[in-house]
């Protein structure tokens, strides 16, 4: 897009190197923020490069025909082609979106991409002849060759969990054969005692794949269906070694990668759980596909499904779980989402209430029969601690039971070695991951894929918008122009720590910002959310005005008190969040984001943030195009002009302009003639303001420091040493700086995350 | 920031701009003199060249709709619309008639069949007023068949394109002022007209057997007070042309009288008709003739070579018979070559890239007039060559031999811009005129020349060219980086350094956005906006940012002797305006360069 200095490490200010650093050391979550920024490598390779394709023949009836291919792996998709539906449907399947606009989309072709398409049952002669057909040109020889090479090994070794052993199973034993000479898999091997063949593979029987159709084009193509019994060998690895042998067969290295089904009606050794679809349960259209594409083949499929917030993921996954009714565990990522994922399966299947149970540190449930659902999240499950003795119980039962399904919920803000460890601690037939923003094109997507599975269906944004299914949302970038007087000290070095309060506490901002919840409060009664990441600004803003907020101290009971005031109160019609709001906290009623600080150049929290609004409001023909309201959703980015937030801002912007929402710009927030009836118009108050930022301590004015609900110890523990709590009380704590500067070192030698290699003193409290 | 100036806009710019001997020298061509006088007359739209700033479809839309209601309420209530000035009260009842009923003294009511009306769609509604209009013509003295064969004839012509009043008869005149209150038509003050105003060619009309001068006072009782303007406008024009020449006599009365060549030819020209100098060949010699299509495609190809070599000589195809002496002419003011560098363009080069075909097409013909006396060719010659072609048939073909030597190397030069197309029969040769050529007689201009859009923006910047044409790439290259090129797909984004890049070069937001408009492929034409909001109003922003910074010319002075003198020096500068910057601390201030003399001056006192 257009703003050019993405991409341009080079360029970037010096400084955000070193803050960046700083906010990656605070905790591992954030690292993930920070990883945002080394992730643009799809515009630094394409930047400056021209591609000249124009000696690709063009075919005599290109004009009907929807898609463009280049030989690197763009593909380029006219929206208004008749056949767009289709060739949607189908590039979705094989390719990476790269951009999803309103005329025209753009899609790349990755080796992953074509490997997810293998294990929704594509084959390779299938994607090239639809490719061919759907194409203006001849398709480059380049691509066939890519598309040749990419698949040939996909979909011949597959992983199979039978009676709690992990089995690879494949019906060429020479494939095996060839994955054993590999040390990894070698090792990770259990040899049997009794050899059975020369070899000492199992010989097995397996039912050979019953194609479901994928769409009328392909069959046109014409699919092979074959549905013969076949052969099949297999040997037994250690479950601890699946995800190092699963790693070694993906295309960077063996290139067999292994795909991950359930016959979950063949399951007879797990008992059956007795839930179905509540008949008012309807899935909407793209919530049926994306679990056709699940279910594709009569077995289940590991992978993840990529749906807005706000389209009802929630209903996806109770689906799934109500279609292998099997013992099932759904993983959060807080205690309040938590509540929300037990509710919604509550909600939309039969299950009974003693077959569900929360599994947090301030509840401790247990279902009872054989088979049930269990909700906790990730740092209950991963926490590697000492546990109370009855929460050891609990683990110690999903340690040991076969699940049918793990459901993974925001699969991309789940630190990968947390998810390693989750995904060896429980044993799955079929995992689910669902995500809002599958945005990491750093290696991280990479091991998303082999950790849980290939990305199996991802909506497009625009189209739910235009079906009313999501709110559709006007974005606006607020330029507020810094003061002179901050502006002086912004640009001070030894105020360089402070660089962030500076531009978020600009007067200049706050009256904008002031300004915009008059207007939605009084003129349009809407429910408003005021996003900052920094903690001082959060409570300055919300002292200010008398709002109520919401950050990572804020215990449980009063976040649900202050939501449920915000829910159903007319008096409360404005919450401040920090952080903490980002991610899978549901709050239905909120139509407006006001975001005053944000994590830096992070495109997910950009997303995550407006996914809070996008849940669809109103009657449905009043949402649809060309209803009565054109936006019934607003999201306001206030940006302080000339320091580094607008860098940032551009950035963070990405993910959803490549979904096809534009940010209009305005620059007159708020309007000239308002006076002193916002707050700091005088000078003198402007002064009083910077006074104060100036004054407070450097970790003050900092980023939250936001610890991880993981269980009742950690958890205390994070409330004593908030850094905001020890900036209110006037004591910059020396616990709290030596715990940041502790953890700057590590970072800065670059350590890698793995657990086992920190620092022994932060070993035991983090991991 | 320097525009191109388009000095001529048309054949008359140019002729006016011409001194007085060539004049009489063009005026010996009773062709040329038709042509001016009269222009052409089918009524063709007017090229946009003339018409400074169409409307666009959707404001004329809007403007109909605002006016058909504005009618409609004045019609059921006259009270409260704005009163129309056109439609006499008279007429006005008569459309009342049958909608309104009035008793004595009471304000009208809507009668039945008056709410119906106005419940009916809006054609219904203007077809029933329409017949109104038409029956109640003959009372007001109209032919009816006349005017239903005008409103026939006005339906047939494009929404959207300007078409010239000259070209209408004085009671169609009428009746278009009558439909402008409707909303039907939109009218617009046109500057440069065609041929003469039509006040003028009256009094060329008027003069044009009256051998001797006339008086100026004369030819003001010919004009009524109100007309006055008008009058000054035809007569300097007239003057200009020097069509009309002033004499002044002894009696210190001003006199004038026609040019005489002028005069007689054009005498001449109306008592025995006019052809041009020469026929289109018949049929049977020119072996094929190319379609208009195939012509327009070559006359395209040319014109977008010739612009490619302009722009970047490196990479077009060489260009034989324009002498690199002349292209460089051509590249004056458009290119900027430091030595031994890539010649560069300039701002005004930008802007020329993005004007269109025929506004490019002025501005190069224009180089080559007045570049052609260099050449020791005569201007009037050329002017008066080009003129005629102009009025030659597109596709037709046209002998060689009929040229002079000095015209036969004039359209050798002209087949590069794709003016012309050449073509070798057998014995003879012929050249073909392309619409490029046509389109220079400002009335031949048609509607095809509003060139079918190519460019989809997106609203993440992103920007999808469907052109085959290099010239295109180009451009685009000018402004955005060009990501892809496909058989028939430019990709490229929109970036701020490319943008940058493009405001430094002098090209600005307005012009980028008004290409991008203007070119908009048919797909999002027809969205509102064509290109995203989001889009333009960045484009802007990023223009305004690099404008924030003011530059005020000034000195600095510093190492005063004292710091009374220092002080002495602030204050004396504060008084008349011009400190822009002190600092007492290390003694230093800084003045406007406007009060620099004064400045000056007074340190100097201080010294003494």
């Amino acid at each position: 897009m257009g703003h050019g200095d993405k991409g341009r490490h080079s360029k970037k200010p010096k400084f955000s190197s070193k803050e960046n650093q700083r906010a990656s050391a605070v905790e591992d979550e954030d690292a993930y923020y920070a990883a945002d920024f080394e992730d643009d490598y799809r515009d630094g390779d394409r930047e400056g490069k021209k591609r000249d394709f124009t000696k690709l023949e063009l075919k005599p009836d290109h004009d009907n025909r929807p898609l463009w291919a280049c030989a690197d792996g763009r593909i380029f998709l006219e929206t208004f082609s008749p056949l767009y539906k289709q060739a949607y449907d189908f590039l979705i399947a094989i390719a990476e979106p790269v951009c999803r606009p309103e005329s025209m989309h753009e899609y790349n072709l990755t080796p992953h991409s074509l490997y997810a398409a293998v294990s929704v049952g594509l084959e390779t002669e299938t994607i090239v002849a639809v490719l061919n057909k759907l194409s203006k040109t001849k398709l480059p020889k380049e691509m066939i060759d890519f598309i040749h090479a990419s698949t040939a090994n996909y979909g011949k070794v597959k992983l199979v969990l039978k009676k709690n052993r992990y089995l690879i199973e494949s019906p060429f034993p020479e494939v095996l054969k060839r994955l054993l000479k590999d040390e990894v898999i070698s090792r990770a091997r259990i040899s049997t005692e009794g050899v059975q063949g020369s070899d000492g593979f199992t010989v097995g029987k397996s039912v050979g794949e019953i194609e479901g159709r994928h769409d009328e084009l392909l069959n046109e193509a014409g699919l092979a269906a074959a549905a013969e019994e076949k052969e099949t060998h297999s040997f037994e690895i250690y479950p601890a070694q699946v995800e190092n042998v699963k790693q070694r067969c993906l295309p960077n290295a063996l290139n067999y990668p292994m795909l991950e089904e359930y016959d979950f009606r063949n399951d007879t050794v797990n008992p059956d759980l007795d839930m179905e679809l509540k008949p008012q349960a309807q899935p909407r259209p793209y919530q049926e596909k994306s679990l056709s594409k699940m279910f594709g083949n009569g077995r289940a499929r590991s992978g993840i499904i990529v749906l807005p917030c706000g389209a009802g993921k929630s209903l996806v996954g109770v689906s799934a779980a109500s279609r292998i009714r099997k013992s099932c565990l759904c993983l959060a990522t807080n205690a309040v989402s938590v509540d929300q994922w037990a509710f919604q399966f509550k909600l939309w299947s039969t299950i009974r209430d003693d077959q569900i149970c929360r599994f947090t540190s301030d509840s401790k449930e247990r279902f009872r029969g054989n088979a049930g659902v269990v909700v906790t999240t990730y740092n209950m499950v991963a926490f590697g601690g000492k546990r109370s003795e009855e929460s050891e119980k609990i683990i110690e039962e999903i340690r040991n039971r076969e699940w049918g399904l793990l459901l993974m919920d925001e699969v991309h803000v789940v630190p990968a070695h947390m998810f390693r460890k989750v995904i060896s601690i429980t044993k799955s037939h079929c995992k689910l991951g669902l995500t809002a923003t599958l945005v990491r094109e750093d290696e991280r997507i990479t091991d998303l894929n082999f950790l849980i599975g290939p990305k199996l269906y991802e909506a497009n944004w625009l189209d739910l918008v235009k079906g009313g299914f999501i709110a559709n949302v006007q974005c606006a970038e607020v330029w507020c122009p810094m003061t002179k007087e901050f502006f002086a000290e912004y640009l001070k070095k030894e105020n360089s720590r402070k660089k962030q309060a500076l531009y978020v506490m600009n007067p200049n901002k706050f009256r904008a910002c002031e300004f915009l919840i008059r207007f939605h409060e009084q003129q349009r009664g809407d429910k408003i959310i005021v996003f900052a990441d920094n903690l001082f600004a959060l409570t300055e803003y919300a002292m200010k005005l008398r709002k109520p907020m919401i950050y990572g101290a804020t215990s449980h009971v009063e976040r649900t008190k202050i939501l449920d005031a915000f829910k159903t109160s007319r008096e409360v019609n404005t919450v401040f969040l920090s952080k903490v709001g980002d991610n899978s906290i549901d709050i239905p009623e909120a139509n407006v984001i006001i975001q005053i600080s944000s994590h830096a150049g992070s495109r997910r929290q950009e997303a995550q943030r407006l996914g809070r609004i996008l849940r669809a409001k109103g009657r449905l023909q009043d949402r649809m195009a060309g209803g009565k309201e054109e936006y019934n959703a607003f999201f306001y980015s206030l940006v302080s002009t000339d320091t580094q937030e607008m860098y940032y801002s551009t950035k963070r912007q990405q993910f959803l302009i490549d979904q096809g929402y534009s940010f209009k710009v305005i620059t007159s927030l708020p309007p000239p003639d308002t006076g002193p009836e916002l707050n700091y118009y005088h000078l003198d108050d402007q002064l009083a303001l910077l006074g104060k930022v100036l004054s407070a301590g450097d970790d003050a004015v900092g980023l939250e420091q936001l610890e991880e609900d993981a269980d009742d110890i950690a958890l205390q523990k994070a409330r004593r040493s908030a850094g905001s709590m020890s900036y209110m009380s006037g004591a910059n704590g020396m616990v709290y700086m030596e715990y940041n500067a502790g953890r700057n070192k590590h970072q800065m030698k670059g350590k890698p995350k793995d657990p086992s290699k920190r620092h022994h003193l932060f070993k035991k409290r983090f991991v | 920031m320097p525009q191109v100036k388009i000095v001529a806009k048309n054949f008359m710019d140019m002729v006016a701009s011409l001194p007085a001997i060539k004049l009489d020298k063009l005026y010996h061509n009773s062709f040329i003199c038709e042509a001016i006088f009269s222009g052409v007359l089918p009524r063709e739209p007017m090229p946009s060249n003339i018409t400074v700033r169409l409307p666009t479809l959707d404001e004329l839309d809007s403007y109909a709709v605002g006016q058909w209601e504005c009618f409609l309420l004045h019609l059921i209530n006259s009270a409260e619309a704005e009163t129309i000035k056109n439609i006499s009260s008279s007429m006005m009842k008569v459309f009342q008639r049958g909608l309104l009923s009035q008793r004595d003294k009471e304000a009208p009511k809507l009668t039945e069949s008056g709410f119906q009306f106005l419940l009916m769609e809006t054609n219904a509604q203007l077809w029933y007023i329409i017949r109104e209009y038409i029956t109640n013509s003959e009372e007001r003295g109209l032919d009816t068949a006349d005017l239903i064969s005008f409103l026939l004839e006005l339906s047939f012509h494009v929404a959207g394109e300007a078409y010239n009043m000259n070209t209408l008869t004085d009671i169609q005149r009428n009746t278009i002022k009558d439909l402008v209150d409707l909303g039907l038509v939109k009218l617009q003050q046109v500057h440069s007209i065609v041929s003469l105003p039509p006040l003028a060619k009256k009094y060329v009309l008027a003069l044009l057997y009256v051998d001797g001068p006339v008086t100026a006072k004369l030819l003001e009782e010919w004009v009524l007070a109100d007309g006055f303007s008008k009058h000054r406008v035809a007569f300097d024009r007239l003057l200009q042309l020097r069509i009309l020449t002033e004499i002044v006599e002894r009696k210190k009365e001003t006199m004038y009288r026609l040019n005489t060549i002028f005069q007689i030819n054009m005498q001449k020209r109306i008592l025995n008709g006019g052809v041009l100098p020469r026929e289109p060949m018949p049929s049977n010699i020119t072996v094929r003739l190319p379609t208009l299509d195939e012509l327009d495609s070559y006359a395209v190809g040319q014109w977008e070579c010739f612009l490619l070599h302009l722009i970047n000589s490196a990479e077009a195809e060489t260009i034989k018979n324009i002498s690199s002496s002349m292209m460089k002419v051509f590249q004056r003011g458009l290119l900027s070559q430091r030595d031994k560098e890539a010649p560069k363009l300039t701002e005004s080069g930008f802007q020329f890239l993005l004007m269109d075909t025929n506004a490019q097409l002025w501005y190069i013909i224009r180089e080559y007039i007045t570049n052609s006396e260099e050449r020791g060719l005569d201007t009037a010659d050329l002017i008066s060559f080009l003129l005629e072609l102009s009025f030659h048939v597109a596709g037709e073909a046209y002998n060689m031999n009929t040229l002079t030597d000095i015209q036969r190397n004039t359209i050798k030069d002209l087949v590069d811009l794709g003016l012309v197309k050449l073509q070798q029969g057998r014995k003879e040769s012929w050249f073909i005129p392309t619409k490029l050529a046509t389109n220079l007689s400002i009335s031949l201009s048609d509607t095809s020349s509003r060139k079918q859009g190519f460019v989809v923006v997106e609203t993440n910047f992103r920007m999808y060219a469907y052109s085959t044409s290099k010239l295109h790439c180009e451009i685009l290259r000018l402004f955005s980086s060009v990501e892809y090129q496909l058989p028939n797909l430019i990709v490229g984004a929109i970036k701020k350094e490319n943008l940058y890049k493009a405001f430094e070069n002098g090209i600005t937001a307005d012009q980028i956005i008004s290409f991008l408009q203007q070119n908009a492929h048919p797909r999002v034409a027809e969205r509102v906006p064509s290109v995203p909001e989001n889009v333009t109003d960045q484009i802007r922003l990023w223009e305004s940012d690099l404008n924030r910074i003011e530059m005020t010319a000034a000195h600095l002075y510093d190492e005063f002797p004292s710091r009374e003198v220092f002080e002495a020096a602030c204050d004396f500068a504060q008084e008349y305006g011009g400190q822009l910057w002190m600092d007492s601390k290390s003694m230093r201030v800084i003045v406007k360069a406007e009060i620099l003399t004064n400045m000056k001056d007074f340190l100097r006192r201080q010294q003494q």
